[in-house]
């Protein structure tokens, strides 16, 4: 091969090895103590819990003997992992350390016999095509210094390309011992990854879409995002009921949130749904009655509402004031009646002080109004509408919103002490 | 006559005479039982942040596997032992506070001896 051949078929260097054998066997000593502490704990466990070991020989060692049941074979099944895979990855580093040591050498050798390879290739195709007899004889020489740096060369490679076939080998056997503690029947079964994985990418997507969801341009992403929250509801329920995992608490004020939050817009369609001229025009007060909307009825028209707002639909699909109808005289109210904003710049303390509060009560205000103000207004003014169920749909809404905050809270408070309770793991393994 | 007590030269235990019970070492054991299931969890995080160390072979996700892929055992294990735990400490708490009291009791025996 000539230098410009190599040149251009060999890379001037050899990839690394990556991965760190003082890293690896540093995390094999964890998971070996860890292992030993959980045997350890085991053994008195289950040797406390056995008259014939340790002899806690009372009615109450015979009642912890009864309760202990197969903790100590978990506990060494646990062990057995963790010890198990603490030698399968020292074994694992020593291949690392031995394959990184020769893949450095072959780096090291190449780096060093790449230039001078090239070099005599140059000067020996040079000498070759001299006039000049002596330098012609001369080529000899240069092949026989670049064939040197080239065995060199060719080594550093091989031995590079073994040390890597050995840290497969390593790898391979590592991952086959590691692959095999998994049939210990410890393992999850593929129902529960299901809905664990259900679960987790459910609220991934209902957060992302709920955030997403804030800004108008993307409000069709709300029913994504509730749709969403649903699945991992519904996942999050059965993994509590088949296996007993989860927390109760927070999965019903979650659960009461969301169903909140989907009855609330629902009630208020629902009560502003009206049949006034069918009322009317009944003669008998037997007819009315008939006549009348019943609260199946409203809850009815308050989802076919619900359904037209989803699709984006302005008209009401309610017989009379419906909810798109609604919104519009809600929206007109307002624009009307909403108070005016003080956009005057404040000069001094004083004033701003005074500005501040201004701005705050007005926007309150106007919150208040929009919020509620204005659709107990339509109701009001709508014949035929509910009141009850109107201030049933504001109770429903608070209450979700109540629900939400208290689910928040929670899920933070218990974040925190999962943290303080990792902190602690940390420092008593430091 | 008890003919055991005359081959073995002593006197048969009694049965329910025997009292040793360290409710100290129960509380500990309790404490420690508390623990596990933090211990496990904080050791799988552990390795996971550490896994790149393994290099770019298979063993990096077995390892996950072995340490992540028990997750309801590990939660059914941490509520298991909590509840012994608990248990555990209450009944400890109960024996050091009897021993003392029996302790105390002696103790005033003791005293009035000649």
């Amino acid at each position: 091969m000539t230098a410009d051949v190599a040149r251009a078929v060999q890379p001037r260097a050899l990839a690394p090895l990556p991965g760190d054998p003082v890293e690896v066997r540093a995390l094999a000593d964890v998971l070996a103590r860890q292992g030993e502490g959980v045997a350890a704990l085991g053994r008195t466990v289950g040797g406390l819990g056995d008259p014939g070991l340790v002899g806690w020989s009372s009615p109450a060692g015979s009642a912890f003997a009864r309760r202990v049941g197969a903790v100590p074979a978990v506990l060494a099944a646990v062990a057995n992992r963790y010890g198990v895979a603490a030698s399968a990855l020292r074994g694992l580093a020593d291949g690392l350390a031995m394959a990184q040591a020769e893949v450095a050498w072959a780096q090291r050798v190449l780096a060093e016999e790449w230039g001078p390879f090239l070099a005599a290739g140059d000067r020996m195709a040079l000498a070759e095509a001299s006039p000049d007899p002596t330098e012609r004889a001369a080529a000899v020489v240069h092949r026989a210094e670049m064939v040197a740096h080239g065995e060199r060369v060719e080594e550093a490679r091989r031995r590079h390309q073994l040390a890597w076939d050995a840290f497969e080998v390593a790898d391979r056997r590592c991952a086959t011992t590691l692959h095999a503690l998994l049939d210990d029947g410890l393992a999850d079964s593929a129902v529960y990854d299901a809905l664990t994985g259900v679960s987790r990418a459910g609220g991934a997507v209902a957060a992302v879409a709920g955030t997403l969801s804030l800004a108008p341009p993307l409000k069709v992403l709300a029913p994504v995002a509730s749709a969403a929250e649903g699945v991992r509801l519904a996942a999050d329920g059965t993994v509590l009921a088949a296996y007993g995992d989860g927390d109760a608490t927070d999965l019903l004020l979650r659960g009461g949130a969301a169903l909140a939050g989907g009855a609330a817009p629902l009630l208020k369609s629902g009560a502003r749904a009206t049949n006034a001229e069918a009322v009317r025009a009944a003669t008998t007060r037997a007819e009315r009655r008939a006549a009348a909307l019943t609260t199946r009825d409203r809850l009815a028209a308050g989802a076919r509402s619900r359904l037209a707002d989803l699709r984006g639909a302005r008209g009401g699909a309610l017989g009379g004031v419906g909810g798109g109808s609604s919104r519009a005289q809600t929206a007109r109210a307002t624009a009307t009646t909403a108070p005016a904003v003080n956009r005057v710049r404040p000069r001094g303390m004083a004033q701003t002080r005074a500005w501040l509060a201004e701005q705050a009560q007005v926007r309150a205000t106007a919150w208040a109004r929009r919020r509620w103000l204005d659709d107990l207004d339509v109701v009001l003014r709508t014949d035929g509408s509910s009141l009850p169920m109107h201030v049933t749909s504001v109770a429903v809404e608070r209450t979700g919103a109540d629900l939400g905050r208290a689910a928040s809270v929670r899920e933070h408070v218990t974040s925190g002490d999962e943290d303080r309770r990792r902190h602690a793991a940390a420092e008593r393994h430091r | 006559m008890d003919n055991r007590w005359a081959v073995s030269g002593r006197p048969p235990s009694l049965p329910g005479m025997r009292i040793e019970v360290a409710g100290d070492e129960l509380v500990a054991l309790g404490e420690s039982m508390g623990h596990v299931a933090a211990d496990l969890a904080w050791c799988a995080d552990s390795a996971a942040s550490r896994a790149w160390a393994l290099g770019h072979g298979r063993s990096r996700g077995a390892l996950a596997g072995v340490l992540g892929d028990f997750e309801h055992q590990r939660l059914l294990l941490g509520r298991r032992l909590d509840e012994l735990g608990a248990s555990l400490r209450r009944a400890g708490a109960v024996y050091v506070e009897v021993e003392q009291d029996a302790a105390s009791l002696f103790a005033g025996a003791g005293g009035d001896a000649p």
